[in-house]
């Protein structure tokens, strides 16, 4: 399985693998079902502590995305929305580009629409 | 070295250096042993300990020694060549050293045979056609032609299209096959059997019959793999965690998909050294024939693993030299 991981922006290195990983379950690359690398494969491809991709898949269990079963590894449980969902949220960057609302603020909004 | 040529070719070379040459020296080494050595129903030295002669058996065991090893091992490597399906350097090493053998043996024991019983030496025979076989050996590793690979990819691997500073990591993993695996299985379980017999039977003095358990162990270890490539380098590591190859990022100078031919090319499955593909050969974690990557390091080494999606895990460690 490849992982793309975005440049280091001063963000922890689980942090970044996290969002990899939920990025790439987003746009369908990884789908639902489908077993993440073992930590100790994915710590020695990326020169990393296995704790550390072990924090960033606790990350992605608390988020929903995957379950972490003994024995079984990290196995994928949330879904992307495909083309549709995607679109929908171009839009929403674009509008609030327009509107001059800057990333962490357009964060907090989708969190707390999400949440309710 | 690695001569390309027509597989026609190919097979008739092997059959020179496995059944023709060995059935000429063989034919010859008999008609001197009955021309020149003693009657056949003299009794012979046939064993030599250190201080020299300390067994005697009928002359004609000499001819039937020379006839079966000198020809029956050959004959018996290209019998088992005619179900390989390409003809690499693995399968020549083999033909040059079974020849060389042959040689060896025909030669040391007919000459020893025609001395006697006026002279029983063995050493200075065997030696002479030690530095003989050697020389044919040689003659066939260097003049046998080997088959081409098969579709031969060598296309330099894909662009991964990485955003500046986006870094790659990618994972995968290789299982021998369900026969191998029955097998090992298999003979871990004869092997426990017979150690427990015979621990039973002999008590702990038969301890050394618990290594063959070891060695099936050892070997079991090298039938499910896990490979990950990414910015660290290469690591493919066994799925019992040991052994482990890594192959760091800064020493790999090209990263490529190939196929390889598990028989053919290496000789068989598990952890395998092949000679050719530059001074050093190639080293291989070997569980299957097919698809595998293939690296070369700095120094010219060659490590090759069996894995699927080679191409990707290819793309990565390239994307990863070039910055």
């Amino acid at each position: 399985m490849l992982i793309t991981i975005d440049p280091n922006g001063g963000a922890p290195a689980y942090d970044r693998i996290a969002e990899a990983v939920a990025a790439q379950i987003a746009d369908g690359t990884i789908s639902r079902g489908e077993r993440l690398p073992a930590a100790r494969d994915l710590a020695d491809a990326l020169g990393l502590n296995v704790h550390t991709v072990l924090h960033a898949y606790q990350r992605l269990r608390d988020e929903g995305l995957v379950e972490l079963r003994r024995g079984r590894g990290a196995i994928v449980v949330g879904t992307g929305g495909g083309e549709p969902l995607r679109r929908a949220v171009a839009a929403a960057v674009a509008e609030a580009r327009a509107a001059g609302v800057a990333l962490p603020a357009l964060i907090a909004l989708v969190r707390k629409e999400h949440q309710s | 070295m690695t001569a390309v040529a027509s597989p026609r070719s190919v097979r008739v070379g092997l059959a020179i250096v496995l059944a023709a040459l060995p059935l000429l020296f063989v034919a010859a080494a008999i008609v001197v042993m009955l021309v020149a050595g003693p009657p056949l129903d003299s009794t012979v030295v046939t064993h030599w300990g250190v201080a020299g002669p300390d067994g005697w058996g009928p002359a004609w065991s000499y001819p039937v020694l020379v006839a079966s090893i000198g020809l029956g091992l050959p004959v018996l490597a290209w019998a088992s060549t005619l179900a390989v399906p390409r003809i690499g350097d693995a399968v020549v090493l083999v033909a040059a050293l079974v020849l060389g053998v042959s040689v060896l043996l025909t030669f040391g024991l007919t000459w020893s045979f025609v001395q006697q019983p006026a002279a029983a030496d063995i050493g200075l025979p065997l030696a002479l056609g030690a530095v003989l076989g050697l020389a044919l050996g040689l003659g066939a590793w260097f003049l046998l032609p080997r088959e081409p690979l098969r579709g031969d990819p060598a296309a330099p691997a894909p662009e991964l299209g990485l955003a500046e500073g986006q870094r790659a990591a990618w994972t995968g993993s290789v299982s021998a096959g369900t026969g191998l695996i029955v097998v090992v299985t298999a003979v871990l379980v004869l092997g426990l059997a017979v150690a427990a017999t015979t621990l039973a039977a002999v008590g702990w003095a038969a301890w050394p019959s618990l290594l063959v358990v070891v060695l099936v162990l050892l070997l079991a270890t090298t039938l499910r793999w896990r490979v990950a490539a990414g910015p660290s380098g290469l690591v493919v590591r066994s799925a019992a965690g040991w052994p482990v190859f890594r192959i760091p990022a800064a020493a790999i100078v090209q990263a490529r998909a190939v196929r390889v031919e598990a028989f053919g090319e290496f000789g068989g499955w598990g952890l395998r050294w092949a000679p050719g593909h530059g001074r050093r050969g190639r080293f291989g974690v070997i569980v299957r024939s097919g698809e595998a990557l293939e690296v070369t390091r700095r120094d010219g080494r060659v490590f090759v693993v069996t894995v699927a999606d080679a191409e990707t895990a290819a793309a990565v460690l390239e994307a990863q030299r070039r910055g």
